[in-house]
């Protein structure tokens, strides 16, 4: 095609979108509206999933897990590792780390004068915790632990009314240690926690990183996990390809693995993955039906036209460059469209990441998802991958829509259209 | 040689029993720079044969050379290319392209040709003032009247320097003194550019304006009806 055929293309194109301008405005409107909209409700989901993402990654060991590669089997406390305080320095200080959490995890029995419950005893770092860790922001009685707390105890508020626990008061707490040996030790409550989640308030309890060590058996620089937090978890794989290659992590323990999170809180992955697909399939569904819409506009806008066209082809017009004029429209409305709906869609989005969205009312108190608690304020999380993967989605299937439609073009018999 | 010679030509549409024949054998010879009138009633075959000629329909049998030549063996893509260079339209209902001004339908035809920028400018600029739209350049089709929409019709039909213009009722639309002005105007530019005009019509102003009027009934051109027409 020569410029000066282009150039004409685009006129005619540019002209002939404007001809019928209240089509244009509701085929416009039909593609932004619906791309702001999906744009939305997948930051919005995504936001969700990684508060509950960051919430259990901050709970648990991180989103990069170094443990005992035989712990996810059987979880003991003599199935441990060992790491330096020197590896864990130079660990913290790797781009994108935020922090290296070392962490103790068993299991054992609570009890009271008011019977026993299974417990899972954590061990962590308090100093680490406090102010940080989604416990110890949900304390709704005493005070969260100290470093230095020996024999203090937080519980979650059904465990505490379970065995009728209050602050101040005590409990026992049994388990076996690294040899095998019964222990047991007497813990007074500090702070009792409501995370709203039956499994975590019901059977979770966390003591200080000594405290655990001591209970268990184990040496100063031996944990069951060394949890480490990153700034940014797309870090994630990156990190865990560099930390696989560095010798010194290598010659610290043989038996030691490293794992993502996914593989350590792996319900609550395949959870997320099943709900991201859902919302994916939801949003390609309602791409589709909007679409459906805008394939008999643009169809409408050639057979109306068939006269026209007929006259153009008489003319001597080939039937490429009528097909090309319809695709030229397609592309500009199209184009035009997706810029508008993703311009919607990013507005809509910052909006709602400023003031978040509370929720409170249609979403339970307490409402889990695979056990850890979703914040019912929620701040919608953008990710560039989902303005062009919608952008491109949606033009590509504006333009073949608009390709199928120009066929027609082919099938005009000029003499009789024109008689 | 002949500009358009037909021979033996048939045109069936349908099938079977519903079978309708337009055209039943038409032989027919014009020469360069005619000025030809096809009449008839309605249903005698008018609009068929100047169809088959410009070749937006093709013959059940029979043979159609145009400017020399032979239709029958030309593709769509071949038979596109014949009109763009040889043919000029003009419609009964004008058909100009309604988002384009007076002057893009006027250079439309040469746009398609591949005719340079300035040379386009020029041969638009010079036709529609010879055709009395000087001035109505930027004019869309909404803003002009009958008329001046065929006017500018036929400047798009013949810019192009076609051998033929074909025109499929171009009065017919028309009050009686704007359709003999625009009857003068192609005769003038018959007599100046040596184009060949090819009517279809009903009007017997344009019959008497023409060189010859050619007459079809059933399907047959009427015997004697024209001196040129052989049957």
């Amino acid at each position: 095609m020569s410029d000066v055929s282009l150039v004409s293309l685009m006129r005619v194109s540019w002209r002939s979108i404007w001809r019928n301008w209240r089509r244009t405005m509701i085929t416009v409107s039909a593609i932004s509206g619906g791309l702001a909209l999906s744009l939305f409700f997948l930051a919005f989901q995504y936001g969700i999933h990684d508060q509950v993402i960051n919430d259990a990654v901050q709970i648990q060991s991180g989103h990069i897990t170094l443990e005992h590669k035989e712990y996810r089997d059987a979880p003991a406390v003599d199935l441990r590792i060992r790491v330096t305080d020197k590896v864990r320095k130079e660990l913290v200080a790797m781009p994108g780390v935020v922090s290296a959490k070392a962490v103790v995890q068993g299991q054992g029995v609570a009890k009271s004068g008011s019977g026993a419950v299974g417990v899972a005893v954590m061990g962590v770092e308090a100093s680490r915790e406090n102010g940080v860790s989604p416990i110890s922001l949900n304390l709704i009685d005493g005070a969260y632990l100290a470093d230095s707390d020996q024999r203090k105890i937080v519980v979650g508020s059904k465990l505490a009314e379970q065995l009728k626990l209050k602050v101040g008061k005590k409990l026992v707490l049994s388990s076996n240690d690294v040899n095998g040996e019964l222990v047991e030790e007497l813990f007074r409550v500090k702070g009792i926690f409501e995370m709203h989640s039956p499994e975590m308030d019901g059977h979770l309890i966390q003591i200080s990183l000594k405290a655990a060590q001591q209970f268990f058996g184990l040496r100063l620089e031996d944990y069951t996990q060394l949890g480490i937090v990153l700034e940014d978890r797309r870090e994630q794989t990156p990190l865990i390809e560099r930390l696989q290659a560095w010798g010194e992590l290598r010659q610290l323990a043989e038996a030691m693995v490293i794992l993502p999170w996914e593989a350590v809180l792996a319900d609550l992955a395949a959870l997320l993955d099943v709900d991201r697909a859902g919302n994916w399939f939801m949003l390609l569904i309602l791409v589709f039906l909007s679409l459906f819409t805008i394939w008999n506009t643009i169809l409408m806008s050639v057979l109306e036209r068939t006269r026209e066209f007929a006259m153009m082809l008489a003319l001597g017009t080939s039937p490429g460059l009528i097909r090309a004029q319809v695709l030229m429209e397609s592309l500009i409305v199209g184009a035009v469209s997706v810029l508008v709906g993703l311009g919607l869609g990013a507005g809509l989005t910052w909006g709602a990441m400023v003031n978040g969205i509370d929720l409170s009312g249609m979403v339970e108190e307490g409402t889990t998802l695979s056990g850890f608690t979703i914040n019912p304020i929620c701040y919608p999380k953008p990710e560039a991958s989902m303005f062009w993967v919608l952008g491109a989605i949606v033009l590509t299937a504006v333009v073949l829509i608009s390709f199928f439609s120009s066929l027609r073009v082919n099938r005009i018999s000029v003499a009789d259209v024109l008689r | 040689m002949s500009l358009v010679e037909l021979s033996n030509i048939t045109k069936d549409y349908g099938s079977g029993d519903i079978m309708v024949r337009a055209l039943r054998g038409v032989d027919l010879c014009l020469e360069e720079k005619a000025f030809v009138a096809v009449a008839g009633p309605s249903g005698s075959g008018k609009s068929t044969l100047l169809n088959i000629i410009s070749g937006l329909d093709s013959a059940t049998s029979g043979q159609c050379t145009v400017a020399g030549t032979d239709l029958n063996g030309l593709n769509a893509s071949q038979l596109s290319k014949l009109r763009l260079d040889k043919i000029g339209f003009i419609f009964q209902a004008y058909n100009l392209l309604p988002v384009l001004t007076a002057y893009e339908n006027a250079e439309y035809v040469m746009m398609l040709q591949g005719v340079s920028d300035n040379e386009r400018r020029e041969r638009t600029m010079a036709i529609l003032k010879r055709v009395g739209l000087e001035g109505m350049e930027n004019r869309f089709p909404r803003e002009l009247s009958g008329g001046q929409q065929q006017r500018v019709a036929v400047a798009r039909a013949i810019v192009g320097e076609p051998a033929i213009v074909l025109a499929d009722e171009p009065t017919a639309n028309l009050d009686s003194a704007t359709g003999a002005a625009l009857m003068d105007l192609m005769a003038e530019l018959n007599a100046e550019k040596g184009i060949t005009f090819i009517f279809s019509t009903h009007d017997k102003d344009v019959m008497e304006r023409s060189q010859e009027v050619i007459r079809l009934r059933d399907g047959l051109i009427d015997q004697g009806s024209a001196s040129r027409a052989i049957s």
